[in-house]
């Protein structure tokens, strides 16, 4: 077997529509290719052994075991696997059940095909990853009766918000999220507004407290 | 009673016409006798007319005289009555003398032989004839007042015993009125209540089964309601959205080709990724109209700890809301649990939207009954609390479209329901639900 350094992934989803769909994108990127696919839990655990992916990519909605019980066997078996959920679901109970169970990164399907893109390289890295909507919910989460009204923002709000407070500047943050920087200058700005900060000290001070950076799930108490 | 007191009148004038005539007779009598004796020499013509016929004392009310034959009063003898029997009214005494007239008086002759000696005159003092009249009237009229009080005492405890149905079934109609249609009336002995009885609770117990068979049918629809709901929620979260989000790879993967190859159609693919977008947020947000698909996921505990987190983050420490889950929520069959989401769903958004709370307690508590052959049954209470500004909870005509729409839900449901005010101000609502293990079909 040849050596690659494409990152290979393992698609996992009952919907047929939604593994072409991604495998149509994916393997237009010349440093990804598509190990295998599969529709169901027990299908995924045997294409894993067989073709040993660097990312697996996992509905946790199938019929039959679910996408959680996949990953708990699939990391029983390779503790080193890296695990992309990605799903309808936008509840942060699942976020947890997955991490919990050994995944790293939490994408809906309701997020941007780029974002899925994203992930697949942090998980591939080694990192944990959650698409915005999902970071927002688990932040709100944790707010724990703090009276930051964090879900006033937009999904696409709390994503600036979150580069902003990783030191991005306005104009890579455009690029990044393939937008005008006159969106993303209205997107600071609305964020202040909203979380009701006045400077960008204020305000990064606040995201930092409510560790919108480096959301450890694990603890999220609902 | 008029009549009863004419005839005694009558009667009274007729006996005093009577002890007249009966006195002037015997005195009349007894001086024909004296004469006898006389004649015989037994007795002296002096002495004539004798003092003892004319003897006082039985002249009571009377005057007598003897007049002889030349028309001169010989004697005269008169007794008035007793003053203290004077007790009649004024009234009494003109109608009498009105009625009846003057008193009169009686004349009889002593003859003698064919010879006319004289005659005995008796007349009655009117008063003593009215103090007669008066003392019969009077007792009579006493006796007759007493009977008739008597009689109407009788009457009207008889009357009051045989109307008590009538106001046990008007009390019973009350209470059927009030709702409460399981209640029935008694037998009774007579025919005419009996009728009414049974057929007031003939009426009832149509009204009840009327109202079981329409209660029956609203669970049947909200259920089957619920149920349809269920199942476009699962097409729409299973299948729409899953397609969509395979167009939408698609799209982006179309634009990632036309950078390269051709991209003048690079804003065409973009504007598919667009438009599809848009399209998943609709499904995002008729999924959370709908009914949330986690409820069938995650049960119903999780979906009502979101809902509260969401109206907590949104409403920025404004008003806290809160939840306690007391039992297996989770258990409770997938239409309950529906049906349980949208009113808690429904009370917290109308608690935000009217109360200006500082403070919304929800609590949700079920308790199941002891399990028999297998059926888990038991309810579910649900109590809403705020401390809001309202003092009193709203007359029902005035529940908006949500506390109306929670109310027939809850009332279909089978269920209790109540709102009430709290204090010193907010408002507490209460629902109860009965659970149980029935099949749902849709």
């Amino acid at each position: 077997m040849m050596i690659s350094s494409k990152i290979r992934i393992l698609l996992v989803d009952d919907h047929v529509i939604v593994r072409h769909g991604y495998r149509t994108l994916l393997e237009k990127l010349p440093d990804i290719e598509i190990a295998g696919e599969a529709a169901d839990a027990t299908e995924a655990y045997a294409c894993f052994q067989d073709v040993r992916p660097d990312v697996v990519i996992m509905d946790i909605s199938m019929p039959g075991a679910s996408g959680i019980e996949a990953i708990g066997h699939i990391l029983r078996r390779d503790s080193n696997a890296r695990v992309l959920v990605f799903t309808m679901h936008q509840n942060p109970a699942f976020v947890i059940q997955a991490t919990r169970a050994g995944a790293l990164g939490y994408i809906t399907k309701s997020s941007a095909p780029d974002v899925l893109i994203r992930a697949v390289y942090e998980v591939h890295g080694g990192r944990r990853v959650l698409s915005p909507d999902i970071a927002q919910v688990v932040a709100i989460s944790k707010l724990r009766g703090e009276p930051v009204p964090l879900g006033e923002l937009s999904p696409r709000e709390f994503e600036i918000l979150q580069l902003l407070v990783g030191g991005r500047t306005p104009q890579e943050i455009a690029q990044f999220l393939h937008l005008s920087p006159k969106t993303v200058a209205n997107g600071h700005y609305e964020i202040k507004r909203k979380l009701g900060v006045k400077s960008d000290i204020e305000l990064v001070r606040l995201a930092l407290r409510l560790q919108v950076l480096d959301l450890v799930i694990d603890d999220v108490k609902l | 009673m008029a009549a009863v007191a004419t005839y005694v009148l009558m009667r009274a004038r007729l006996d005093a016409i009577d002890h007249v005539e009966a006195t002037a007779e015997r005195m009349s009598k007894q001086l024909v006798l004296q004469l006898v004796r006389i004649s015989t020499s037994t007795d002296l013509p002096e002495r004539f007319p004798d003092a003892g016929v004319f003897d006082p004392q039985y002249l009571y009310g009377l005057c007598a005289r003897y007049v002889n034959a030349d028309g001169d009063i010989v004697k005269s003898v008169c007794r008035d009555m007793d003053p203290t029997a004077r007790r009649w009214p004024h009234w009494f005494e003109s109608a009498y003398r009105w009625i009846f007239g003057p008193a009169r008086e009686v004349r009889r002759t002593v003859k003698l032989h064919k010879r006319q000696y004289g005659a005995v005159v008796v007349a009655p003092f009117a008063e003593a004839e009215i103090a007669r009249a008066w003392q019969a009237v009077h007792g009579l009229l006493g006796l007759t007042a007493l009977t008739i009080v008597a009689l109407c005492l009788m009457a009207y405890a008889s009357l009051v015993r045989m109307l008590l149905p009538a106001a046990q079934i008007v009390s019973g109609l009350k209470r059927i009125k009030q709702g409460d249609l399981a209640y029935r009336l008694p037998a009774y002995e007579l025919v005419e209540f009996q009728k009414f009885s049974s057929t007031i609770n003939h009426l009832a117990e149509n009204l009840e089964q009327t109202n079981a068979a329409r209660r029956e049918l609203s669970t049947k629809l909200l259920n089957a309601h619920e149920e349809e709901r269920r199942y476009l929620t699962r097409e729409l979260h299973d299948e729409i959205g899953q397609c969509l989000a395979g167009i939408r790879a698609l799209s982006v993967s179309i634009a990632h080709t036309a950078e390269r190859e051709c991209p003048r159609l690079v804003p065409e693919a973009e504007q598919i990724s667009d438009i599809v977008e848009h399209m998943l947020g609709l499904v995002q947000n008729l999924l959370t109209r709908l009914r949330p698909p986690e409820l069938d996921t995650l049960g119903l505990s999780e979906c009502l700890r979101r809902l509260v987190q969401g109206w907590n983050s949104r409403s920025a420490g404004r008003t806290s809301f809160e939840l306690d889950i007391g039992g297996m929520l989770d258990a409770v069959p997938a239409a309950l649990s529906g049906h349980l989401y949208r009113l808690v769903q429904e009370s917290l958004s109308n608690a935000s939207k009217h109360a200006e709370a500082t403070h919304v307690q929800t609590r949700i508590t079920i308790t199941p009954d002891v399990p028999t052959r297998g059926v888990a049954t038991g309810r579910v209470e649900l109590v809403v609390e705020d401390d809001g500004i309202a003092t009193v909870s709203p007359a029902e005509e005035d529940y908006g479209i949500g506390l109306r729409g929670m109310k027939d839900r809850v009332t279909a449901l089978g269920g209790r329901w109540s709102l009430e005010g709290r204090a010193p101000s907010g408002l507490i609502l209460r629902v109860l639900l009965p659970v149980s293990d029935a099949p749902v079909q849709a």
